[in-house]
């Protein structure tokens, strides 16, 4: 459906940005959703924190930190 | 949920404040109420909802401050409570409080509210904050987009508080009937909603709203789901739940459709009615963030800030300490 390649969240550097494709089946998927987190939305990596976790995204005129392990679950083409 | 129906007995009118974590809504609450109800900068202070009262051209009100949440599908307990309370609670009036700093996110519970009832009165707060950051929201557009009153506020410094009051009344009086702009689904999603309706309408009394409710069940909201079988079960209409169990099977999981439909309506609203301009006040948040969150500077400056006060209570204050004791003594001689 894509050719471009999804990468997880947690690849994309900081100040750049993706769109949302797909986020893995977990209990984080829906608050994710609620969260705005709905496919094609455009996320920017912010910061990362001093030990590099929790990180830091932009999206929807906000900036939310979400860890590195829940960050993994959500795939973006850049 | 008890306490709630009493007071609707002593005639007081309940009227509900909603809003996402962190929108001032305790500050609004003590504004409305005079209650001085501690209010703190972290998400998810007000677990449970208090209540508070307040007297307007002579009519009684019970405001109810809700959990802070950034929906009311339920992923949480205070998520729960205040849909809980929306839902069961028959509130007369709904007030939902956006911040203005970030529009977007806050419409989603906003539109969510607009489709659990009809009296809605959103509140933009943080105006003052909005226009620092540069971002100014054309009001008059939002409003006809959602087709609900909506008054900027500064709840902190109670700007837009009377023209709030002047709404409120004009709703419980009558004279303002409102109708917001629902969310309309994709077709699949609203023959679902519609079929479900048309079971729910002729079982419920009037104080549910179906359409709503059907969202939730289509939704995959459990609670909800229990809550409509014991209602249909105390009437002796087994045989309706289980047409809307069957619908519910025809139509698999449009939980997902559902939130994406929100978010989509909120982006495009957003885009419409929030026009940002260049400012500089969000650079120096940054840049402070860019010290204190930084691998090699984070850790210096939070032992910097511990030093310091380590000095304070070790040796900065023995010199007001001292200063004390001499003031005693003087006044012992």
């Amino acid at each position: 459906m894509n050719t471009k390649r999804l990468i997880p969240l947690t690849h994309l550097p900081i100040g750049e940005t993706g769109r949302v494709k797909y986020i893995e089946d977990s209990h984080m998927k829906r608050r994710f959703l609620d969260l705005g987190l709905t496919p094609n939305t455009i996320v920017k990596t912010e910061r990362y924190s001093p030990s590099g976790n929790p990180i830091a995204y932009r999206f929807r005129a906000t900036i939310i930190a979400i860890r590195r392990e829940e960050a993994e679950n959500i795939f973006v083409s850049r | 949920m008890e306490d709630i129906k009493l007071d609707n007995l002593e005639n007081k009118i309940t009227i509900g404040l909603a809003g996402n974590p962190n929108t001032g809504k305790s500050t609004l609450f003590n504004r409305l109420t005079g209650l001085k109800q501690h209010t703190g900068n972290w998400p998810g202070k007000t677990v449970s909802s208090t209540k508070g009262y307040f007297a307007y051209k002579g009519r009684k009100y019970t405001l109810v401050d809700l959990p802070g949440t950034y929906s009311l599908f339920i992923n949480s307990q205070e998520e729960e409570i205040a849909r809980d309370f929306i839902c069961f609670g028959n509130p007369e009036i709904v007030i939902v409080l956006v911040d203005a700093t970030s529009l977007e996110r806050n419409l989603n519970l906003a539109l969510q509210i607009m489709e659990a009832t009809d009296n809605v009165i959103m509140c933009v707060n943080l105006m003052d904050e909005a226009e620092k950051k540069g971002i100014s929201i054309d009001i008059k557009k939002l409003e006809e987009k959602l087709n609900i009153p909506i008054i900027p506020t500064v709840a902190r410094i109670g700007e837009g508080i009377e023209s709030l009051l002047k709404t409120i009344d004009s709703i419980v009086s009558g004279e303002l009937k409102i109708k917001p702009n629902k969310t309309i689904y994709d077709e699949f999603t609203e023959r679902a909603i519609g079929e479900i309706e048309n079971v729910l309408k002729t079982e419920l009394n009037s104080a549910f709203n179906p359409r709503w409710i059907g969202l939730r069940l289509l939704d995959g909201d459990l609670n909800m789901k229990k809550e409509i079988k014991n209602i249909l079960l105390k009437s002796n209409s087994g045989y309706s739940f289980n047409q809307i169990e069957n619908i519910l099977n025809t139509y698999d999981d449009l939980g997902e459709k559902i939130v994406i439909r929100l978010y989509d309506r909120a982006e495009a609203i957003a885009k419409d009615v929030v026009i940002h301009k260049a400012s500089n006040k969000e650079r120096l948040d940054k840049k402070l963030d860019d010290i204190l969150t930084n691998k090699f500077t984070g850790y210096p400056a939070m032992l910097l800030l511990l030093g310091i006060i380590f000095w304070i209570t070790i040796v900065g204050a023995n010199y007001p300490s001292d200063l004390l004791s001499e003031l005693f003594f003087r006044l012992m001689k």
